[in-house]
């Protein structure tokens, strides 16, 4: 027995014990300047893609010439003005929805602990979207007294509403024991899937022509309605969320070892569920608002950002944000030139990306939960 | 420093623990045992603040406890729990680094870093350091959750740490090995609470030990006056012998022999 209580056994071994450094912080630096080099390619390729194409050299000239600067690289004065009329209205939307959507995929993800709780497929995109929809099918009654340029702001603030309401309710459904279980958690997502689509449904049904054009532009999602009034609407939702967003970090991570144990570690639960759904579902809302819903952006990327770097959500908000502003970039890119002149709604595209993912992500969390 | 008085917690009409008055001081390491279903893990939820006391009240460090914020309550007091799920796979580091996450801001400093190490060190388990939390054996989870509620209090005034069943899973010598931080952090002037189904490990390590059964505290007192035979076969039902070596060594709590046959078993 004086052997076993002995401490010699358990000095820890010289050879491994190194004087640690504090490395963590920079390698998570390093990461996300990479990725913000990596949206920085995408933006500016975005930009000189289209049926007017624009060499980087003239984009240099372009931007060089807005801060004033003469520079060598000559331009055609047309190239100019799509830039700064279409193409880069529409960038900045793509990045603004995707980082939107990237950073509340992934805090949903934390809070629901569960990989799959994507804004679409537990319901808040089509609760968004339902709430928008009946904005603009009353359009004539409710903003008409409102004047029509307060509209934009207001289906914003509608979509918000929907996809909080529809968040709250998703957790309180999904939760048993304290818990979220995932198998309540999709299903309570099918089930206001369906019913916000069903009363999407009747709202065409009642709705006129032109109005219907818009519902099927919500439906689809896309970045086509890109105006620098657009911009202005969403950048204070979305930034909200950006900044205020990523100090959660360390409470989600701490949410992982459960309630009780986060609470122990000084968080306050009600408080950070009460964060996290009103910052996620405000991007969610204001994004659905302007460019319709755009799924699986907010699944895809927070996973393979997990897959590449870990869990920890100290990078995988902020990192999500960024990824999400590729991907969108990108896709957008995709979608406005595959069919040129035509073009594919975005939100098609990040599905038909999406969905395999998706199917591999259920494969594997179905092999995990068999060991 | 923990003081309760007549703590009482009520499901429906049934007491789980009845009227609980204890004293857990801050430089003694106090074992709670009991049978299945005495009330020993919803006692200790008590203290922890999981669950809300139905009458009475519980003092920690003079305060009653629901006036803390979580955060200050963290500062000062850690609890390991008896079953430990990560959801993410987090690497075992950064498991233990979480006691120190009420500390610091967005990134931890060098200083969290040495004593994530050397917490890791005390509960031998820094060869897991890098490893990913879900592959660890059941044990070796056992120790970096340890090693988390270490880290969380090492820099704190007047320290509390609850253990829920810290010695499940576990092999003898991390057992042993268990017990000796828990005892070595009491000698540095910590409060430590913990639950233990292993009467001889409570009999060795324990500064005082409290007996339960049916969610009363039935005995309190220094482990040598508590674990008697006497009162071992009242609340656990089953007649034991205390063996005395004469090297000075522990006693040895044993079932009698013949408690087999005894019991028809």
């Amino acid at each position: 027995m004086e052997g076993i209580s002995s401490t010699a056994a358990i000095k820890p071994d010289r050879k491994t014990y190194s004087k640690p450094v504090n490395f963590q912080g920079a390698r998570n630096k390093g990461i996300l300047v990479s990725m913000a080099l990596l949206l920085t390619v995408s933006v500016c390729a975005s930009l000189c893609v289209g049926a007017l194409p624009v060499s980087f050299g003239q984009l240099f000239g372009i931007i060089a010439d807005w801060m004033g600067i003469n520079t060598a690289f000559t331009y055609d004065e047309q190239q100019k003005v799509i830039i700064e009329a279409i193409r880069l209205p529409r960038v900045l939307l793509g990045m603004l929805v995707g980082a939107g959507l990237g950073i509340s995929g992934a805090a949903l993800q934390g809070l629901f602990r569960n990989p799959l709780a994507d804004p679409g497929l537990i319901g808040i995109t089509a609760g968004a979207s339902f709430f928008a929809v009946l904005i603009i099918v009353f359009h004539a009654s409710v903003v008409a007294f409102l004047g029509t340029s307060t509209s934009i702001y207001l289906i914003s603030i509608a979509s918000f509403a929907g996809a909080m309401l529809t968040t709250w309710m998703v957790y309180k459904l999904s939760k048993v024991n304290g818990k979220a279980q995932i198998a309540t958690m999709l299903l309570a997502g099918i089930a206001i899937n369906a019913f916000a689509g069903a009363f999407t449904g009747l709202m065409t049904y009642i709705a006129t022509d032109e109005q219907l054009r818009s519902i099927t532009f919500w439906s689809l999602g896309s970045l086509g309605g890109a105006t620098w009034t657009t911009i202005q609407t969403l950048t204070p939702f979305i930034l909200i969320t950006l900044i205020f967003l990523p100090r959660m970090g360390k409470a989600l991570n701490t949410l992982a070892l459960g309630e009780n144990q986060a609470a122990h570690l000084g968080v306050n639960m009600k408080n950070m569920k009460r964060r996290v759904i009103i910052l996620s579902t405000l991007s969610v809302g204001a994004s659905v608002a302007v460019a319709g819903s755009i799924g699986f952006v907010g699944l895809i990327v927070p996973h393979i950002l997990r897959k590449a770097f870990g869990p920890d959500h100290k990078l995988l908000l902020p990192g999500s944000a960024i990824g999400g502003a590729v991907v969108l970039t990108l896709s957008d890119t995709l979608a406005r030139t595959i069919v040129a002149p035509a073009e594919l709604p975005i939100g098609v595209l990040t599905a038909l990306l999406g969905t395999p993912v998706f199917v591999y992500i259920l494969i594997k969390e179905k092999r995990i939960s068999h060991d | 420093m923990i003081k309760t008085k007549s703590v009482s917690f009520r499901v429906g009409q049934r007491y789980l623990v009845h009227e609980a008055n204890l004293e857990a001081r801050q430089g003694e390491l106090l074992v709670i045992i009991g049978p299945n279903g005495a009330g020993k893990s919803t006692l200790l939820k008590l203290l922890s603040r999981e669950l809300k006391p139905s009458d009475g009240s519980i003092l920690m460090n003079g305060k009653e406890i629901s006036s803390y914020s979580n955060k200050e309550m963290a500062a000062f007091r850690s609890v390991l729990c008896q079953h430990n799920r990560v959801s993410l796979p987090f690497a075992a580091e950064e498991i233990v680094m979480m006691g120190r996450y009420p500390f610091f801001g967005d990134h931890p400093t060098d200083h969290d870093y040495d004593l994530v190490e050397a917490c890791l060190a005390d509960v031998d388990a820094l060869h897991l350091k890098s490893q990913p939390y879900p592959v660890l054996s059941g044990g070796e989870k056992q120790r970096i959750q340890l090693a988390r509620s270490l880290a969380q209090i090492c820099e704190a005034d007047n320290g509390i740490l609850l253990l829920d069943e810290p010695t499940t899973g576990l092999d003898l010598k991390h057992q042993y090995h268990t017990l000796k931080i828990a005892k070595s952090w009491a000698e540095k002037g910590y409060c430590v609470v913990a639950i233990l189904h292993d009467l001889n490990l409570a009999l060795q390590f324990a500064d005082r030990v409290i007996m339960m059964k049916e969610g009363q505290l039935l005995y309190n007192g220094s482990s040598f006056d508590v674990l008697t035979e006497e009162n071992i076969e009242e609340v656990f039902q089953i007649p034991v012998r205390i063996y005395r070596s004469d090297t000075g060594a522990h006693p040895v709590i044993m079932p009698v022999a013949d408690v087999a046959r005894h019991y028809s078993l």
